[in-house]
């Protein structure tokens, strides 16, 4: 496992601006966990900011560089490849190269999508019990989503064309999708072979939505019952890059006035009583802020408060 | 090959060829390609009537519709029992989905930006129609057509970045088609198979059918493989490629009503195996495509000269 080592008091130049973190999984969005992949694969020093206020794309993440904007994880990887001389893909050949660039597509133009589609057309509200907040403030985003989010994406589903099929042959694109890239792993340690490359991060980023973040979802008995090699990938990427995955992840909130509302446990399982223990001793006034209580500041990233973030008085997401 | 009493029973739906190419559009190129490839026999009926999903090409077979490139070939490998993959193992045929993702979901949409908002003039004179026509259209592209496209590419995704940034996007896929490629016959080994397809039919758009644009110069300069590569399927499956396109015609007054982009009457083609059939009938059994360009025709064809 590769040290990840910080200085406190640094104050690093990449700073990622990206949705919260769930109860399941540091990112909702397979675009902000490939990039978070990346910058903790080449060591790169960053801080993240919890953000509803999109790059000038309209899409999250993005990043500021020296108070330079940057949005699209591939192009801001690409920057930083250039800015920092790094390279996670010099052991590969331009045949594999080109395979990489292949599958990257097909993880971010097409299996996304089909992950797209059942969170915000069939599963909405799976997903909205997965973001940890405010009472109100849940039932306002839970709204919002409902009614304008998911027409957005339903937009963009038909506009990117998939939306035009019916569930069901949707759900077949992504099954031969994730049908491909269990075939091409195969029984590799990673996805071009025994070291980690540029791909593993898209992949891991993609295939890890499918797996812990669409609870229920036939995608994710899908992938227990036929791709296990899969499940067995993102264990490994996780050990290796993601020690502190658990932390990193959302923290329920336990109220202080009451008992614990009893919530459903199905999707969290132990991790869910982890976290209310973990909890206890916690604040109730924080939930109001946007919280560092799941940050590791061991870590090569530090969480910043609300007062950090340069934006305007844009709606925070807390925690 | 096809004769008189046995009718094709597979009738694909596209629009009319243009000067440059059978079709303006990457897929029905790779449905084509494929049906040439497996030697399954078709019709093609000229129409701008779109599927029920909205897009072209669709098949009409035994009655019923079948839509997407995609889901067509799938049907016609079950119902034919045809598989283009059988010679590859699950790591090639997962690259080869992998390399058809990157065509049909990215590099595509490259194309749309280029030929709907960048150069769409130069799209347009590839068409074979009167200069009325060709008004009307340039009219129609501009004012809803492109609209259309842009929030297609914006749904998507790629219409989000700068012309230049697509480019680069474009630029980035091409490479890799490339390098993939490097020496060999077709994508996956000597022998043809179902990705080539799906690669043939968009990279012949891109190297013939966006003249002028930097994709073109780009694939000419640095990737002459990829031409190459082009010329070896159209001589292995697309003997006929010019006749296939459209024919520009002579200026004549009293010449009767012929194919042409939104003519009212329909080109029914009755193709064999190899593509070669010429015979050309007036077919009034498809529903035409859109009210206005019905309404805009009833000239009668002249072209530029």
């Amino acid at each position: 496992m590769s040290e990840i080592q910080t200085t406190r008091g640094d104050d690093p130049d990449i700073r990622v601006f990206y949705f919260s973190p769930t109860l399941l999984t540091p990112s909702g969005s397979p675009f902000a966990l490939k990039l978070l992949t990346y910058l903790r694969m080449t060591g790169l020093k960053y801080k993240t900011f919890h953000s509803l206020k999109t790059s000038s794309k309209r899409k999250l993440p993005f990043i500021s560089f020296k108070g330079k904007e940057m949005g699209d994880s591939t192009f801001i990887m690409q920057f930083l490849n250039k800015e920092f001389n790094k390279d996670l893909n010099s052991s590969l050949s331009s045949v594999e190269k080109a395979a990489s660039v292949a599958f990257q597509r097909l993880c971010e133009e097409n299996l996304y999508w089909c992950m797209v589609h059942d969170r915000w057309t069939l599963h909405t509200e799976r997903f909205l019990e997965q973001l940890v907040m405010h009472k109100f403030k849940k039932r306002v985003i839970a709204a919002y989503a409902l009614v304008h989010f998911r027409r957005l994406q339903k937009a963009n589903l038909y506009g990117h064309g998939i939306g035009r099929h019916s569930n069901k042959e949707i759900f077949e694109i992504g099954e031969r999708d994730l049908a491909a890239l269990s075939d091409f792993l195969a029984d590799k340690k990673f996805f071009m072979g025994s070291e980690p490359t540029e791909v593993d991060c898209t992949v891991f980023g993609t295939v890890e939505q499918f797996i812990e973040c669409l609870p229920g979802s036939k995608y994710e008995k899908l992938i227990k019952e036929k791709f296990s090699n899969l499940i067995a990938y993102t264990e490994r990427m996780k050990e290796k890059f993601w020690p502190d995955w658990r932390e990193q992840c959302a923290q329920k909130k336990i109220k202080q006035k009451s008992e614990s509302q009893p919530k459903p446990d199905k999707e969290n399982g132990t991790s869910k009583e982890e976290a209310k223990g973990k909890d206890q001793s916690e604040s109730a006034d924080d939930a109001q802020r946007l919280s560092v209580e799941n940050n590791t500041t061991d870590g090569e990233h530090t969480h910043a408060s609300r007062d950090d973030i340069s934006s305007e008085n844009e709606p925070i997401l807390t925690q | 090959m096809s004769e008189a009493e046995t009718e094709p029973l597979i009738a694909i739906y596209y629009a009319a060829p243009t000067l440059l190419a059978p079709t303006a559009s990457p897929f029905v190129l790779k449905l084509l390609t494929y049906l040439r490839m497996t030697g399954l026999k078709y019709k093609s009926v000229h129409t701008l009537k779109m599927s029920s999903k909205g897009k072209h090409p669709f098949i009409v077979y035994k009655g019923k519709e079948i839509a997407d490139s995609t889901l067509i070939i799938q049907f016609l490998n079950n119902e034919f029992n045809k598989d283009l993959n059988t010679s590859l193992n699950a790591v090639e045929r997962a690259t080869s989905l992998a390399f058809q993702r990157l065509c049909e979901e990215n590099l595509v949409w490259c194309v749309v930006h280029d030929r709907w908002i960048v150069n769409t003039d130069a799209f347009l004179g590839q068409l074979e129609m009167s200069n009325m026509m060709k008004k009307f259209m340039s009219f129609y592209v501009s004012v809803r057509f492109r609209r259309v496209q842009q929030a297609n590419l914006h749904g998507h995704g790629i219409g989000r970045h700068s012309d230049e940034e697509i480019l680069q996007i474009g630029k980035r896929d091409l490479t890799a088609l490339s390098n993939f490629l490097a020496d060999k016959d077709f994508f996956m080994g000597s022998e043809p198979t179902l990705l080539d397809c799906t690669s043939f039919g968009l990279l012949e758009q891109i190297i013939e059918c966006l003249p002028g644009s930097e994709y073109e110069q780009f694939i000419k300069e640095k990737l002459p493989n990829l031409v190459a590569y082009t010329e070896r399927i159209k001589e292995k499956f697309w003997s006929d490629w010019k006749e296939q396109c459209a024919q520009k015609k002579a200026k004549h007054v009293n010449q009767p009503k012929s194919d042409k982009e939104g003519e009212t009457l329909e080109k029914v083609k009755v193709e064999g195996q190899n593509g070669s059939g010429d015979a050309y009938a007036k077919s009034s059994e498809e529903e035409d495509a859109t009210v206005q360009e019905k309404k805009t025709t009833g000239m009668l064809p002249v072209t530029d000269s």
